[in-house]
This record gives C-alpha cells, structure tokens and sequence, in this order.
C-alpha cells in the first residue's frame, strides 16, 4: 500500500514532468484548436465554400450528379456522395481513378443538387483551415503524427489526474476562489493555477479524452475495416461489371431504416464497401442520436441489402469524440465558452511551466550560496 | 469546498462534463441550458475569486 506522502510525492512528480514535457506541444494544440473552433466560419469568410442556400426545386437523381462530377474530372470514377443536411442545395461527390480506391485520398466535387451543375470548391486540404487541421491533428506528418498527438494527450491525461491529488493539499486550509497576493509572486501564481486548474478541468479531461479517441482514430477504422466491414461483405464479395445504378441501392438501404437519414453513399470497391457491393450511412433521425450512423451494405448485382449493422462501440466514441472535441454543436454560447477554456489552459499550461523555472531558480541560487 | 478538495473536483469536473455532453443530446433549445451548467464551474470560480480579492 502505498502511503499518503508517497502518493503525493508520485503525483507531485508526474504532473511536474508530464506537464512540462507536454507544454509546447499542448500550446500549438490549444491555438490551433482554438481557430478550428471557428473553422465553417473561417471557411465562409474565406470563400473556401459557397454560402448555404435552401434547396430550391426537386432534387436531381443521384445518378445524375455522379455522372455531372464525373464529366468535370473526366478519367476519374465516383467513389463517394455525401449530403450534408445543414447544406441541401449541394452534394460533394468523391472521385478517384478507375479501380479500388482509398476514401481519404479522393477528390471531391462540389455538385449543385437541383441542377447538377457544378459548384466553386476548394479542396479542403489546401485551405488555412485546412493547414491548421493538418498541424492539430497530423502535426503534417500523417498516421506518424496523429500517433504522436494521442501521445501528447495521454501525457496531458497524466499531468490533469496527478493535478487533481497535488491540488488537495496545498487548497485543504484555503477558501475557495482566494489568491494570496501579498505573500510574493509565486503564491500568487499557484493559486491562480489551482483555482484556475480545477474549474477547468472537467473541460480540460473531456477534450483531452476526446483528442485520444480521435488521435486512434486511423487504427480504430482499419481495424473495423479488418474485422466487421470484411465479414459484412463476406468472403465471396468481387467486382461487379454492370452494377445497379446507385439510386436503386440508395432506395434499398433506405427501405431497410426508413426511421434514418441516408447521409453517405459509398460506392464499390472502396475501402468502406466491399468490392461487390455499395456502402450506405444512415444517421439517426433524432437529436440525440443524429451523429450515429448504420451501416448497410448492398450487393451490387442485385441491389438487395446484405448487411445492416450498427457501429460497434469503439466507432461510436470515435464518432461522438469529434463535437466533443471542437466544441461545434451548439452555436456561438458553446464556441464562445470553448475559446475561454482553451485561453484559461493557455495561461494554466503557461504559468505551470512559469512555476518549475521560479523554484528551479530559487534551488539555484540557493545552492550558488552555500 | 476546499474543505473536500476531492469531491469537489469530482463534482465541478461532472458539472462540465455533464453539461457538454447533455448540451449534444438534447433539442437545440434547451442545449443553451447545458451549456450554462457546463460553465457554472468557471462562473462559480470566478465569482469566489472576484469576492475574495
């Protein structure tokens, strides 16, 4: 068993080195995440993306607008069609060359959904906003980096819970919310990062937690890919030469979750379908359930639905992880109360380091005198 | 709540947790609310402060 003073002076060390080792990595982070919370509005601004408008006259058939991206990448196939409820006068339809083909990597086309004509669009990847994710989430260096970022995270997670055992004692005989100002600079500065510490924790524990889902994320959906997506599709799944146009596979898919909104429709041979058959995702219709997604399968051949199966749990923190993380579900309160948390951490992270270099300072010269 | 350092970051902490995460499942209005238990820590922490200055 370990004892009280022991556990301390553990606690007093980890959050000492974890903190200190993660700072300038977990202050690139918290500015860049800062500006990703504003990121649809960066983007509007920029004029990386035309501004919403409400759908006007009967949508095209699918079909149609795979065919209308198709003619303005000639040489490309499509592998992807999403359509996104907040903006239903558009559809962005991923193409990519002819043969089994990456989602990520693929090009996307902007697709005007009344008149399938195409739309201005920058690809995402190439714009500030675009940069800055790449830098938060990669560190511009790919699965290497997303790997890197969850182990930043998992050091932030260390340093936050070994904060929360060395906060007890030093604010046991304090009032809360008080901040001894006329006992030198350093107590004034470990009660700002106490105080400061533990109203921002919940917030500072959920988005660190998020970031760690998120940061897994690559490997969490290679292995889904590997395990459910592979046995949804079966073993005898191969390329079809004349498959159901992919408003009859849609119909199915819908017909078998009429409760959900078909959202993203992914074509064969993809690395989210199988090589014979069509991909579908079907989000909950309700509030609460809007972000979580089924997963039908159906067979190209015939368009009759093979597979119909929710996420596994793993995917479905995956899936939650993001909001959570960016804060960018309910308008400018929560955007305006993230950046605020994000400053405090700022100035925590900051004044922590601050802290170690005073007393460092002070043993130094301590030593220097004796 | 200095007195129990323990429980009260177990409870400040669930306040904000709680609040963002109820603030994502309910309907658009009263997610609002959320969003204000969400930040009552911060409000709470700020006010001791400002009083005890």
């Amino acid at each position: 068993m370990v004892s009280r003073r022991r556990l301390f002076r553990i606690c007093h060390w980890l959050h000492r080195w974890t903190g200190l080792v993660a700072t300038p990595f977990f202050l690139v982070l918290c500015l860049t995440g800062s500006v990703l919370v504003f990121r649809d509005e960066i983007d509007a601004l920029l004029g990386a993306t035309p501004p919403a408008a409400p759908a006007v006259g009967e949508a095209k058939p699918l079909a149609t607008l795979a065919a209308a991206a198709v003619a303005d990448r000639p040489a490309m196939r499509p592998i992807s069609i999403y359509l996104d409820p907040d903006t239903p006068d558009r559809a962005y339809v991923g193409v990519a060359p002819p043969g089994p083909a990456v989602l990520r990597d693929h090009a996307a086309v902007l697709i005007n959904r009344t008149s399938a004509a195409p739309m201005p669009y920058s690809d995402p990847r190439g714009t500030f906003t675009g940069f800055i994710f790449d830098l938060h989430a990669r560190w511009f260096l790919g699965l290497p980096g997303e790997l890197f970022g969850g182990a930043i995270a998992v050091l932030v997670l260390v340093c936050l819970a070994s904060g929360v055992v060395v906060y007890a004692p030093y604010v046991r005989k304090l009032l809360f919310g008080v901040v001894r100002r006329r006992r030198g600079t350093r107590l004034v500065q470990l009660d700002l990062h106490n105080l400061l510490g533990i109203v921002l924790l919940g917030w500072a524990m959920l988005v660190t937690i998020t970031g760690i889902c998120l940061a897994s994320g690559t490997l969490l959906l290679s292995t889904w890919q590997a395990t459910e997506l592979r046995a949804m599709a079966g073993p005898d799944s191969r390329p079809v030469a004349a498959p159901v146009s992919i408003d009859v596979a849609a119909a199915s898919a819908q017909a078998a979750e009429p409760e959900r909104r078909l959202r993203f429709l992914i074509y064969p041979e993809t690395d989210f379908s199988g090589p014979g058959h069509y991909g579908f995702l079907l989000y909950g219709g309700h509030r609460y359930d809007e972000r979580l997604f089924k997963v039908v399968l159906v067979d190209a051949a015939t368009g009759r639905v093979t597979a119909d199966r929710p996420l596994p749990l793993y995917l479905k923190a995956l899936v939650l992880s993001g909001p959570l993380h960016f804060g960018d579900y309910s308008g400018w309160p929560l955007k305006l109360f993230w950046v605020l948390c994000a400053a405090g951490t700022l100035f925590i992270t900051g004044n922590g380091a601050v802290l170690w270099w005073m007393r460092h300072r002070a043993r130094r010269t301590r030593a220097a005198e004796a | 709540m200095n007195r129990h350092p323990y429980l009260s970051a177990c409870l400040l902490a669930g306040a904000t947790i709680g609040g963002l995460v109820g603030a994502m499942v309910v309907a658009e209005g009263a997610s609002t609310f959320f969003v204000l238990v969400a930040a009552a820590p911060a409000v709470l922490g700020s006010a001791c402060y400002l009083r005890r200055r």
